[in-house]
């Protein structure tokens, strides 16, 4: 027999799940641990190193240790947002073919989904050592926002690591159907997702095996990363007003403050100061230094306000998407690391006028709820031949979040409920026309799968090509949304312009990813075009 | 509701998938004009819970998977649309009628309901009744045939919609 596993691939930390004849069963690495750092280093004698020691390597060679790779997945290099978290990376990044970015160790040149695809390979090899099975099948979790070419390009790393990914679907929607499976809900919850280096809040309606998402919104680059820079900053600023070295531009010393950094961030979710030195920091001149500091929760609160500001400006606009008042939600569920933080849980509070719900653990919910989806698509959790009917309940009795729900009861003669998850697009799509404005197709939060289709027509006379730009984003104008990419239709029959009809259709599949068409109406040729998606790795 | 059998669906593709494109967003849903949102949304889950393409995973064959992914996008579509007041107004909804007040003590708000009719083609039968109520005669009686499909036996129904229908052509 076969698995079908459910991977939660993070921005820090990675998860991976099965559902089993007694549950949902995680994968554990060597030292038994359930989260795995996503983190791939690429020593100097050669091989590759993965997860925790991986992140040890983090300190000692930070040009050849790669993290928050996921940051990079399917992004276009000249975008501004990806330049801006360039400069922050202790590690070398060109411009690859089709403007998608490339690491650079020593002589190798990697793309993004390459350096993922071990992490995927580490999680599958650790299920495949736990179980005895071989593992073929995953089910990978993306933010909710996450675009086409981040899409297309997890689903690379998901082939270049040897599975077959039956499904992309939503973090938010895994832990809700993590929260909701099998539990015969009637209710509409929120998944406020704060993760390492994403942030995305969905709004679900559960009606017994029905997920529905409404809404949902986020940035894909909002996470506890930032977090973690906000307090470098603040300990690199301490050292060189301390000490007088200013370690900005010194790969070594900012690796080891940023995980100083964190340790602190850590610290202050649990307590009221965070105080003590950090030794052994090599100025590279012959100097060691050490740097005492003290940074105080408040002092802390200040500094990442902004960002928790924008994390609830999102909740509220996702609730006005869903023409939602906040007294409908019900359940307020915590996914991701950074909903530790008390001030995240605080505002949230404020916000529902509610407690979130912290019963669930938030890092490993979503490859739980991944998992879940694998086994339902995978049939073996509706047939039986994986998890049978008897061997539901240990399920939700193993589950984090079975506290104080009720346990699983199917009579032997039902068969097993099979979730079914309807999700939305995250942004708008459309097309370039004339004056360069947007025309949109598909609106933000429109059911998938959906398919629109609309005519256009020529600008010129005798024109026999048309190029159509696809882009993503809320604005009028096409220059100001993040562009998509291109499709032709060339050999149009030579006519006064307005006479050609070209009828143009947008497709975005289960999977969240956009298909392209164009026909050409009078001759009714159905020219299926090929759309090239920048930033991902090229098809084919 | 679970999913369809696979042969059933098979049959619903081969009725529908070579015409959605001339489906207008009621008849994709399934639903009438005079349907409000939470029926909307609950017309979509259930042609979900029915027809999504997931649960159909592995038990078609190419062309079906790629028929149903297109209808069922089709039928997302017009959720999108119906769900959206100002594009719902685009494609000739009836604007939602107004509240209801409490009726005047006496007089019956309807026609009495006939009897001898199945129970499962009576939801059909108050939707008529709600289309008559809000003054359109040609849903009633889309809501009409529909009861007869569900129950075909039922002479009662059959005279009801004759006499719909004959109130359309005065």
């Amino acid at each position: 027999m076969t698995l079908a596993v459910g991977i939660d691939l993070g921005t820090t930390n990675s998860c991976v799940a099965v559902a089993t004849p007694t549950g949902v069963e995680f994968g554990l690495g060597p030292h038994g641990e359930r989260i795995h750092p996503s983190v791939v280093a690429y020593p100097e004698q050669g091989g590759v190193i993965v997860t925790h020691d991986a992140k040890a390597m983090r300190v000692v060679e930070p040009t050849s240790t790669i993290y928050s790779a996921k940051r990079l997945i399917g992004q276009n290099i000249r975008s501004p947002l990806v330049q801006l978290a360039l400069t922050g990376l202790t590690y070398q990044v060109d411009e690859g073919p089709n403007q998608q970015p490339i690491v650079v160790v020593r002589d190798r040149r990697l793309t993004v989904p390459e350096i993922s695809s071990q992490i995927l390979q580490h999680l599958k090899r650790c299920c495949e050592r736990q179980m005895g099975d071989r593992v073929t099948q995953a089910v990978i979790t993306v933010p909710a926002n996450f675009s086409d070419a981040q899409r297309r390009a997890t689903q690379e790393a998901g082939r270049l690591a040897g599975l077959e990914v039956m499904r992309l679907i939503n973090e938010p929607t895994a832990a809700a159907l993590a929260y909701g499976f099998g539990q015969k809900k009637d209710e509409i919850v929120c998944v406020f997702d704060f993760g390492g280096g994403t942030f995305d809040v969905s709004l679900l309606q559960i009606r017994g095996e029905i997920f529905e998402v409404l809404a949902t919104d986020g940035d894909f680059f909002l996470g506890g990363d930032d977090i973690d820079r906000t307090i470098t900053e603040f300990l690199a600023a301490e050292l060189n007003r301390t000490r007088g070295q200013d370690p900005r531009g010194n790969p070594g010393l900012m690796s080891r403050l940023t995980v100083a950094a964190e340790e602190v961030k850590r610290h202050l979710s649990e307590h009221n100061v965070a105080e003590g030195t950090i030794d052994g920091l090599d100025a590279g001149d012959g100097r060691v230094l050490s740097l005492p500091f003290r940074l105080t929760r408040p002092q802390l609160e200040s500094l990442i306000s902004g960002y928790v500001d924008r994390t609830i400006e999102m909740c509220r606009a996702a609730l006005t998407a869903a023409r939602l008042d906040v007294s409908d939600v019900s359940e307020i569920l915590c996914v991701g690391g950074s909903t530790r933080i008390p001030l995240v849980r605080k505002r949230l509070a404020e916000l529902f006028r509610k407690e979130p719900q912290i019963k669930i653990n938030p890092d490993e919910v979503v490859a739980q709820g991944a998992a879940i989806q694998a086994g339902s698509l995978s049939g073996n959790l509706a047939s039986g031949s994986g998890m049978g009917v008897r061997d539901a309940v240990p399920t939700a009795a193993l589950s984090p979040l079975s506290a104080g729900a009720e346990p699983l009861s199917f009579s032997t003669a039902a068969p097993l409920p099979r979730p079914l998850l309807l999700d939305v697009t995250p942004a708008t799509l459309g097309i370039s026309t004339a004056g360069g404005y947007c025309e949109r197709l598909i609106e933000k939060n429109a059911p998938i799968p959906i398919e629109r289709t609309k005519v256009f027509t020529t600008a010129r006379d005798g024109q026999t090509k048309v190029i159509i730009d696809c882009c993503r984003g809320e604005h009028r104008k096409y220059a100001e949304n993040e562009p998509l990419g291109q499709l032709v239709l060339d050999g149009l029959p030579p006519r006064p312009r307005g006479a050609v009809k070209i009828e143009i259709t947008l497709r975005v599949d289960t999977d969240g990813i956009l298909h392209c068409r164009a026909r050409d109406v009078e001759t009714g040729a159905n020219q299926e075009v090929n759309l090239t998606i920048l930033g991902a790795p090229a098809v084919g | 509701m679970g999913a369809w059998e696979a042969p059933a669906l098979i049959a619903w593709l081969r009725r529908i998938g070579p015409r959605a494109d001339s489906f207008g967003p009621y008849e994709l849903l399934e639903i009438s004009p005079t349907d409000d949102v939470a029926a909307i949304r609950k017309a979509y889950q259930d042609v979900a819970a029915s027809r999504h393409p997931d649960l159909f995973r592995g038990r078609l064959g190419n062309v079906e998977s790629e028929q149903l992914m297109r209808v069922f996008a089709k039928v997302s579509n017009a959720y999108a649309l119906l769900r959206d007041p100002e594009e719902r107004r685009k494609h000739g909804a009836k604007p939602l009628p107004a509240k209801a007040m409490t009726p005047p003590t006496g007089t019956p708000a309807t026609a009495p309901l006939p009897r001898k009719i199945a129970p499962r083609a009576m939801h059909h039968v108050r939707r008529a009744d709600t289309a008559l109520d809000a003054g359109d005669t040609a849903a009633a009686i889309l809501h009409l045939r529909m009861a007869v499909a569900t129950d075909p036996a039922s002479k009662e129904l059959r005279q009801l919609l004759a006499d719909t229908e004959a109130k359309l052509k005065k």
